[in-house]
């Protein structure tokens, strides 16, 4: 019987409930929810802890999101300092701080948006004025040796990154024009820098002679390294027969040279001999069959032609 | 299983109209029926009302899940796997969410439930650091890793269009975190760089900056790996592109050219320059055995000339002379040594010609 009296309470605690809510009594308040009561459009409190709460039944509630919100800024165009436009795509995050100061100043969350997003536009307009598009997508470009180009992100004076310290102004000026709204902007964020639509065409254009440069460059380099080494096998080629032209003629004078020694130094030990038999060697060479001689008939070789008394010719 | 609820989600209304039903169906009954036996068999149904009440509180948390409990809307704590009673509907609620699953978000591309794939031109084309226009598709990973802010920090509006659920924080936040820093960091490359040379590192940061405005907005998502997928230069650059790619094996293939030229031409010239210091060589040699063997022929005959001077240069002449004069014409001239040349012996008339 304790059981079912247990039961029976819940039951009827339930049951007080379920009259208490039909009287508009008793409501709750969700985990991601502030509740703002209001009596005949007079704002009364703000309920900004969750759980089960009472109010008289001539109040009614207003409830707020009091998570982290999204407003989905337009896309707007704007002009950098160089009067170059970009398309810039971003969007804000916010929390509802104030439940009541939110209700009085921008009513819900849809008037919210089409308010905070005007001024995140205007803040991101005047700072993207005061900057060189480079600050905001890309960088400074550096070609390597290699042709390839590489980008170096843009930094301010201060050493911080121009993208970001820019995003931070962009944060404070918004956060300073919502002040009064009961909210605290947690986030601006490009989502997209472009080009417009009608630049694209030319981006496209750039991009291809581009890469005409990279690639005529490629091909040059080619040219130059097949020229350079064919050069330089050419230039081996002809140091290598120099060289052996040298080495060939100092061994050619080193075997003239030795011979001469050898001979020299042979004939060295009698050289009338050597010149009386290469003599005889010499005339058996040029005087060849024909030849015509003129010859005294006194010389040596007749000596005995006409007598043999050793002593007719002298 | 989680499902996902907008921002103008009110369980309370619920609550109203089933308390209400209820409350008003018990009032009449007992209006109605006013006797003893009757009272114990009313006790008795609501009784049995109240048990089944309480049973739909018995859930069960599976191995991978977590469950998230609100009381009265607000949260009380995480439960982790088992079997668990929570107060029922409408006092308590519960929110079961697999934690442990890798899920994954699209950018650039969408596959749809039928598997087919279709680009999206606005997500994927970004402008890189040196102002180009470069096409990429990337894939997220990510786990839910902080149920509690998974489900209360973050409000998402969604987009149903692109089949992006509205509620969590993993459809368009996760988007647009996702887009941001990915175009943050190509954005801050050149074209090269992402195209090829330095895409680990764009993975990398982009990873990075995702998880950063992930916490930075309290989430709860972990990511656990950023992938790119296609990352190429758009449709209408492509065969700028390709010759680029074409120039640099031109490049290659005329380098190669030259070293087959190299190849081909340097043992050659090592080859023909051998030839001419060995032929150098050998003519060396040769002077050298040649000068050598005349040498000691000379020295040999010398040595037998020197024992009979005389004799020996007499018939050395004589020989010579023998051998050469039979060939040639010869005149002698007579003794008297006026040089008349009329007085002549023509010692052969064979051979030559008659002057």
């Amino acid at each position: 019987m304790r059981i079912i009296g247990t039961v029976l309470g819940i039951l009827l605690l339930v049951a007080v409930m379920a009259q208490l809510v039909g009287f508009g009594v008793v409501y709750t308040v969700d985990q991601t929810e502030y509740v703002v009561v209001t009596q005949f459009g007079e704002i009364k409190r703000a309920v900004t802890s969750p759980g089960l709460q009472f109010k008289s039944p001539v109040e009614s509630v207003v409830r707020f999101d009091k998570r982290l919100l999204r407003i989905d800024v337009p896309t707007a165009s704007m002009p950098d300092k160089d009067s170059q436009f970009l398309e810039i795509d971003a969007y804000v995050r916010y929390k509802i701080r104030d439940p009541r100061v939110f209700l009085e100043n921008l009513r819900d969350e849809f008037t919210a948006s089409g308010r905070i997003g005007n001024l995140a536009i205007a803040a991101l307009r005047s700072q993207v004025g005061q900057r060189d598009r480079r600050d905001i997508i890309g960088g400074d470009p550096i070609t390597l040796g290699d042709g390839t180009i590489i980008v170096k992100p843009r930094v301010d004076a201060d050493g911080s990154p121009a993208r970001a310290s820019m995003m931070r102004l962009v944060l404070d000026n918004v956060r300073r024009d919502t002040a009064a709204f009961g909210i605290t902007v947690e986030d601006v964020r490009i989502m997209r820098a472009d080009f417009p639509v009608a630049a694209e065409n030319s981006v496209f254009q750039r991009m291809r002679t581009e890469r005409d440069v990279q690639a005529q460059r490629l091909r040059a380099e080619g040219e130059e390294q097949y020229l350079t080494i064919t050069a330089d096998v050419d230039k081996q080629v002809r140091v290598i027969n120099a060289n052996a032209d040298r080495d060939a003629n100092i061994l050619r004078g080193q075997g003239e040279a030795e011979a001469i020694a050898i001979l020299a130094e042979a004939l060295e030990s009698d050289p009338e001999f050597y010149a009386f038999r290469r003599s005889l060697e010499a005339y058996s060479k040029f005087l060849e069959k024909g030849t015509t001689l003129v010859l005294s008939a006194d010389s040596d070789l007749f000596r005995y032609l006409e007598s043999p008394d050793p002593s007719s010719g002298e | 299983m989680f499902e996902p609820g907008g921002p103008r989600q009110r369980p309370e209304v619920q609550l109203e109209e089933i308390l209400r039903d209820i409350g008003s169906g018990i009032n009449g009954v007992i209006r109605r029926l006013g006797g003893g036996g009757i009272r114990l068999i009313i006790i008795g149904a609501l009784a049995l009302l109240a048990i089944v009440w309480l049973a739909r509180g018995i859930y069960q948390v599976g191995p991978r899940e977590q469950a998230a409990l609100q009381l009265f809307g607000q949260f009380q704590n995480i439960e982790e796997s088992g079997l668990h009673w929570y107060f029922p509907p409408p006092i308590g609620k519960r929110t079961i969410v697999d934690v442990e699953v890798t899920r994954s978000m699209e950018l650039g591309f969408f596959t749809t439930s039928t598997g087919s794939v279709s680009d999206q031109r606005e997500e994927a084309l970004m402008i890189t650091g040196d102002l180009n226009i470069v096409n990429v598709q990337m894939v997220v990973q990510y786990r839910i890793a902080d149920l509690e802010r998974y489900l209360f920090q973050v409000d998402d509006p969604g987009e149903p269009l692109r089949g992006v659920a509205p509620g969590n924080p993993e459809g368009r936040t996760l988007k647009d975190a996702t887009e941001a820093a990915l175009r943050q960091v190509v954005g801050q490359r050149s074209i090269d760089d992402v195209l090829v040379i330095r895409r680990e590192e764009v993975q990398a940061d982009a990873r990075l900056l995702l998880q950063q405005i992930l916490d930075d907005y309290q989430t709860g998502i972990q990511v656990l790996n950023v992938a790119l997928q296609t990352v190429r230069p758009p449709d209408q650059v492509r065969a700028a592109f390709d010759d680029v790619v074409n120039a640099r094996v031109d490049k290659e293939s005329r380098i190669n050219q030259a070293k087959a030229y190299q190849q081909n031409q340097l043992p050659r010239a090592e080859g023909s320059a051998q030839q001419i210091v060995q032929s150098a060589e050998a003519f060396k040699v040769e002077r050298i055995a040649r000068a050598t063997g005349e040498a000691d022929r000379f020295l040999s005959v010398l040595e037998e000339y020197q024992k009979s001077k005389d004799v020996t240069r007499q018939r050395l002449y004589l020989e010579a002379m023998e051998e050469i004069l039979p060939g040639v014409t010869m005149f002698i001239l007579a003794q008297d040594g006026s040089g008349n040349l009329l007085q002549f012996l023509p010692l052969k008339d064979d051979g030559g010609t008659t002057p």
